[in-house]
C-alpha cells in the first residue's frame, strides 16, 4: 500500500472493475504517480507469478472414475419422480386436513349454538339476572308472569 | 452439432447417463485445475471434483440456470474445497499433536506439511507453497480472481458475499502475497 489517496482504486484498476470514465481517469493518474505505478507493476508481477500456477489434468484412470458416477443418474430420475409423488401426496393431506378442519369446525358452531341456546334457556330459569346480562332479548321474551314464581322459590319464599 | 450445457442438464435430469459423461468430460480438467490450486494435492483436488459432482448430481433439479453451469459447478467446488481443507487442518492440528513423528510422514505424502512463510522465492517459485502460506478465505479469493479470472460480481455470487468484501478480501490477500513473496522478479 502506498500513501496516495488514489491507493485504493488500484485493485479495481488493475482488476478491469472499474467504469470507462474512471479507468480513463485513473490512467492519467498512474501517469504522473510513481508510488501507484510502482505498485501496479508489482501487482502486475504478482499475478503472472500465480497464473503460472501448473495445473493437472484429467487422466484417463480419474475419468473412468467420473464416468462411474453416471449410475447416479437414474437415482435422480428415480428422486425426481419420488420428490413429485411427495409433492402430490402432501398436497392431498393439506387439502384432507383443511377439509376436516373445515367440517369440524361446521359440526361445531352447530353444537355449540344448540348447547348455548339450551345453556340460556336453563339460566335463564334459574338465573333470570344473568340470562339478562347474556342475552336481552331472550330475557326480556321472559314474562315477569313466568319469572315471579321462580324468584319466590329460589329466594324460599312462598310461590 | 454439440448440445450446449443446459441441454445436457436437461437430458441427465431425465436420466441420460451420457449427458453426464459429456458435462463431465468437457469440464473435467478445469475443475481438477481449481481443486488443486484450493487443496494444493492432486488426491485431495480429485476427491473434491468427486464429491463435486456427486453434489451437482443430487441438486440438479433445483438448478435454476441463472447462472452458467461451469460456475455452478465451481460455486459448489469451491465449498467442498473449503470442507476438505477444514477437516485436513483438524487432522493437521491431531497429528501435530502426536509427538511420536508419525505425523510428519504422513503431512509429506499428502502433501499437506505446513509450508513455512520463509519459501524461498527466486524465478521458479512454487506457487503451490505460496498459495499453501494463505489463509482459506485468501486462498479461494485469490484462485476465483488470478486463476480463474472471475469478476467481483462473479466471486460475489459464487462465495455469498457483498462486492465489497470481495473487494477487500482481495486487497487483503495480495498484500499477505506481497509481504512474503514481494522479493521476487517475474
Amino acid at each position: 500500500m502506498n500513501a496516495c489517496e488514489l491507493n485504493s482504486t488500484l485493485n479495481r484498476y488493475f482488476d478491469d472493475e472499474l467504469p470507462p470514465a474512471q479507468r480513463a481517469s485513473f490512467e492519467r493518474h498512474l501517469r504522473d504517480c510513481a508510488p501507484c505505478a510502482s505498485e501496479l507493476e508489482q501487482l502486475r508481477g504478482l499475478s503472472c507469478q500465480v497464473r503460472s500456477m501448473a495445473l493437472p489434468k484429467a487422466s484417463a484412470d480419474f475419468l473412468t472414475r467420473l464416468d462411474a458416477l453416471s449410475d447416479r443418474v437414474q437415482d435422480v430420475t428415480v428422486i425426481r419422480f419420488a420428490t413429485r409423488l411427495t409433492a402430490a401426496a402432501a398436497a392431498i393431506l393439506v387439502a384432507a386436513t383443511c377439509h376436516w378442519a373445515l367440517v369440524s369446525r361446521d359440526s361445531a358452531a352447530s353444537a355449540d349454538a344448540s348447547s348455548t341456546a339450551l345453556t340460556r334457556t336453563e339460566t335463564a330459569m334459574v338465573d333470570p339476572e344473568s340470562a339478562v346480562a347474556y342475552d336481552t332479548a331472550s330475557a326480556s321474551a321472559v314474562s315477569d308472569v313466568q319469572l315471579d314464581p321462580i324468584m319466590q322459590n329460589l329466594s324460599g319464599g312462598r310461590p | 452439432m454439440q448440445e450446449t450445457d443446459p441441454e445436457l442438464v436437461t437430458k441427465i435430469r431425465l436420466g441420460d447417463k451420457a449427458a453426464f459423461q459429456e458435462l463431465v468430460r468437457r469440464h473435467a480438467d478445469s475443475l481438477l485445475g481449481m481443486a488443486y490450486s484450493l487443496v494444493g494435492s492432486r488426491a485431495d483436488a480429485e476427491d473434491v471434483v468427486q464429491e463435486t459432482l456427486i453434489v451437482a448430481l443430487r441438486r440438479i433439479q433445483s438448478f435454476e440456470g441463472r447462472s452458467a453451469v461451469g460456475t455452478w459447478l465451481r460455486g459448489i467446488l469451491v465449498f467442498k474445497a473449503a470442507k476438505l481443507r477444514r477437516s485436513r487442518k483438524v487432522r493437521s492440528t491431531m497429528t501435530l499433536q502426536d509427538h511420536d513423528g508419525s505425523g510428519d510422514a504422513e503431512r509429506a505424502d499428502n502433501g499437506l506439511a505446513s509450508r513455512s512463510a520463509t519459501v524461498a522465492v527466486d524465478s521458479r517459485v512454487d506457487v503451490t507453497a505460496m498459495l499453501d502460506t494463505l489463509s482459506q478465505e485468501h486462498r479461494e479469493i485469490v484462485v476465483l480472481r488470478e486463476l480463474q479470472q472471475y469478476s467481483y460480481e462473479e466471486i460475489s455470487q459464487m462465495l455469498k458475499i457483498p462486492i465489497g468484501t470481495v473487494e477487500s478480501r482481495l486487497y487483503r490477500a495480495r498484500q499477505e502475497l506481497r509481504k512474503r513473496f514481494g522479493g521476487y522478479t517475474p
